[in-house]
């Protein structure tokens, strides 16, 4: 799969559609893409659309893994969304975990999920702001 | 007149560059559907080809290397079985290699215990310098 | 052709041996001791015997060596003698030495002064009737299990009651339709019911598990219910990791359990463990 990977910016998000049959230089290259705009934008959440993919294997979702450990250090955190039900059951089975990774049922619930994301980054924050030591 | 071609669905497919890595998961996706399979048994016998094929991209290339797939039978069940041969370094550990855990080559290891978790048969014959051979099952629920 | 009693008797004999014939059933006479008599069509496609091979021999012939090492033909004669009327069930076999799976009624006939002349025997060959409702029995579990039960008890929250026992395969068909579920509904949390699960073994909570694990891929919070402390503690003993999963000991407190989730603007990411 060649061609100019579109990235669209959503309400402050940063959002890529994942879609077709990727090869591992495709998969890599939209890594970068991304970054890049992550970078750029200063965006302070990004979404990650794979409902258009019919398979993710491992190194897929390695990839996948790492952008959001590191859209998180840029200050973004990636939420996944559109999983299909015949991937997720072949990665539970793989023993891929993504276990660190925020997921989403589709558009909608991610965006509401970064918005929840966003407040309890600052709250936190906040918290840390004020002197007196936070005990939870 | 009108003549219809019939295109048959490839039962090899040479694995030597990455293009090659998307027929891979194309003739087995086509195979699958052929075959009967649902969903996720489909799912799982691509995503398991997929691994095995990037694995000759990564550690055999340069050899030669190829998917052969066929219709099997066992009773009154039917399958498929693809098999993912090459000619190249072979593996040296094999046991550490389907263990999980194994990483080399900066990947999830050789995607070898994931790909066999997602197949009912998983059989590999390889060794230093003698290339490698992996005969994956899967069987029609 | 007439069975009417006014009508000569050698007339109503022939219609009653065209009668037998076309009976599909055996329909057989024995004498007192037993031997056949009488041996209509239905008795040679059901045992192989043609009339002349039959007539003669003992009942006893068509029973398995065990049955008759145990003196079952002698005990069912005697009892219908006794009671004049009984029905069974049981294995026969052919001329060809074939077993199959007979109905039998067998009737006593008494003289007028009671003493017995012998006896009527009706058999149906129950075997293909057995595979066919076997056939039946298996398909409707099939359909029973096909038809997996996920219902939608509220918006966006689906409920998963397992009842019975989980082999493999109806563990992968419950996980692949309820995901299929998630997706179509858009849910976002599903309540898993085990209260119907008689024993929660290694392999059983590794369905589970897994089944959380990809409806959590998804974007969906699962929350397990029915869950008895014994079960709990049956899980901890097998040493499995529940980590963040939420369990509920009914149905019920599950679902009040989702709707909170729900209306807290859903605060059931990953980072919220709130319990």
């Amino acid at each position: 799969m060649s061609g100019a990977v579109p990235i669209m910016r959503i309400g402050g998000n940063v959002l890529i559609s994942l879609q077709g049959d990727l090869d591992d230089t495709t998969v890599v290259a939209i890594e970068s893409a991304i970054m890049r705009e992550v970078s750029r934008s200063r965006t302070t959440g990004t979404l990650i659309d794979v409902s258009g993919l019919a398979m993710v294997d491992s190194f897929i979702a390695r990839v996948i893994a790492r952008m959001a450990a590191m859209t998180r250090l840029l200050g973004a955190e990636t939420v996944i969304v559109g999983i299909q039900p015949a991937v997720a059951i072949t990665l539970v089975e793989m023993g891929v975990s993504m276990v660190d990774l925020h997921t989403a049922l589709n558009a909608e619930q991610g965006i509401a999920m970064l918005q929840r994301l966003r407040e309890g980054t600052a709250a936190i924050s906040a918290e840390a702001a004020m002197s007196t030591p936070v005990v939870r | 007149m009108i003549a219809t071609i019939e295109l048959a669905i490839p039962a090899v497919v040479g694995i030597a560059t990455e293009p090659d890595l998307l027929r891979v998961r194309t003739v087995l996706r086509q195979h699958a559907v052929a075959a009967g399979f649902g969903i996720v048994d489909q799912t799982k016998l691509v995503t398991a080809g997929s691994e095995l094929a990037r694995n000759i991209l990564r550690y055999a290339s340069g050899s030669h290397a190829d998917l052969s797939v066929e219709a099997v039978q066992n009773g009154d069940r039917t399958g498929l079985r693809a098999v993912f041969a090459d000619d190249g370094p072979g593996i040296a550990d094999v046991d550490a290699a389907l263990g999980d855990g194994f990483s080399t080559g900066g990947t999830l290891g050789l995607g070898l215990p994931g790909a066999r978790r997602l197949v009912d048969d998983f059989d590999i014959v390889t060794a230093p310098g003698a290339g490698t051979r992996v005969t994956i099952t899967k069987w029609k629920r | 052709m007439s069975l009417n009693p006014e009508a000569p008797v050698a007339r109503r004999v022939q219609t009653a041996e065209i009668m037998l014939d076309s009976l599909v059933d055996e329909v057989i006479q024995l004498d007192e001791s037993g031997c056949v008599l009488t041996w209509n069509r239905g008795a040679e496609r059901l045992k192989g015997y043609t009339a002349d091979e039959a007539i003669g021999l003992h009942l006893s012939a068509f029973y398995t060596d065990e049955d008759v090492k145990a003196g079952l033909p002698e005990r069912e004669l005697r009892v219908t003698g006794e009671i004049g009327k009984y029905a069974t069930e049981g294995w026969r076999t052919r001329k060809d030495g074939s077993r199959f799976w007979a109905s039998i009624v067998m009737t006593a006939m008494h003289d007028a002064d009671g003493s017995l002349l012998g006896f009527v025997k009706v058999s149906r060959d129950l075997s293909e009737r057995r595979a066919a409702e076997e056939l039946i029995r298996r398909q409707r579990d099939e359909i029973l299990e096909l038809s997996t039960p996920v219902i939608q008890v509220w918006d966006r929250v689906l409920a998963l009651p397992i009842i019975g026992t989980l082999d493999s395969n109806r563990a992968n068909r419950l996980t692949e339709s309820l995901l299929s579920k998630i997706a179509d509904l858009q849910a976002e949390i599903v309540i898993l019911d085990i209260s119907g699960v008689p024993t929660i073994d290694t392999q059983v909570a590794q369905h589970l598990l897994k089944t959380v694990h990809a409806a959590r891929l998804m974007g969906a919070t699962s929350i397990l219910s029915g869950v008895r402390p014994e079960t709990a503690q049956a899980m901890v003993h097998l040493g499995i990791e529940m980590g963040t999963l939420r369990s509920r000991n009914t149905l019920r407190d599950a679902l009040q359990l989702a709707l909170q989730m729900i209306a807290g603007g859903n605060g059931h990411s990953r980072d919220a463990v709130t319990q």
